[in-house]
């Protein structure tokens, strides 16, 4: 949940404008593994991050088609959960998304993504080449 | 034509499901070279992984361009496949294609690509500097 408050602390700094004189978090590097939180029907994590954990249950991303987007996460411990839309919008915002991307998705009990947040900025890392055996 | 792309979402969707499930003990690091099913009139593959192979016949992967969008496979056979299409959402997916993103496209029977599918997602392989 560290990344997930960092970001959401960030957000929240920049929209009062205390970001703009501060390199406090100039090379800072972070990363975050899958995060389930059920209460909040929301589930986030780092792609590349999640690429290069020894975790290899975790897994999080999303699919686009023609005219839909999918997400999905499954976290350590093997608890999956998913969304579907058809939201334009939102899927404008899957398409956003980078093999480094940070991802955060919420969805109803319908299954359907309410909310999807895609970040791509310095601080993700990369997916490490060689990873796959 | 929403219906059919409804069902065709859960069909997608189902498919990710069960190949994340089928693969859970296996680690969530997957190898998805070319795939083509004559039998679904599909191919598919994950670019990074199909490009890190020492197999140097398979490819996979699309164009975009004023003509409208092309996606091709080879497989390791060099058994090709290929499909095109002028439909705006259909060439919207192409444009989110990565260089390690997992590519899955349909074809009818005249090449025109029924549906593109593209997976950007933490499992698939990055694409590996220095093999050319």
């Amino acid at each position: 949940m560290k990344r997930f408050r960092f970001r959401r602390a960030a957000i929240a700094a920049a929209s009062v404008g205390l970001l703009a004189s501060t390199l406090a978090f100039a090379g800072q590097l972070s990363g975050q593994h899958v995060v389930i939180f059920d209460p909040n029907h929301l589930a986030n994590g780092d792609l590349g991050y999640v690429h290069n954990s020894s975790d290899r249950v975790e897994y999080i991303g999303c699919q686009l088609g023609g005219g839909f987007g999918y997400c999905y996460a499954m976290n350590s411990a093997g608890i999956n959960r998913t969304c579907i839309t058809f939201d334009p919008a939102k899927i404008s915002t899957m398409r956003s998304l980078k093999s480094d991307s940070y991802l955060l998705f919420y969805w109803d009990d319908s299954g359907t993504c309410t909310s999807v947040q895609v970040i791509n900025d310095s601080t993700s890392e990369p997916k490490k080449p060689g990873m796959i055996p | 034509m929403k219906r059919f792309r409804f069902e065709r979402a859960m069909i997608a969707a189902a498919a990710v499901g069960l190949l994340a499930s089928t693969t859970a003990l296996a680690g969530m690091l997957l190898e998805l070279p070319v795939v083509i099913d004559d039998a679904a009139l599909s191919a598919s593959g994950s670019l990074g992984n199909v490009h890190n192979s020492s197999d140097r016949t398979q490819y996979i992967g699309c164009t975009l361009g004023s003509f409208g969008g092309h996606c091709y496979a080879r497989n390791t056979a060099g058994v090709t496949r290929s499909c095109v299409t002028d439909d705006p959402d259909v060439m919207n997916t192409i444009a989110s294609l990565n260089g390690d993103s997992h590519l899955i496209f349909y074809w009818n029977q005249s090449g025109t690509c029924t549906a593109v599918y593209v997976s950007i997602e933490s499992f698939s392989a990055p694409k590996e500097p220095g093999l050319i």
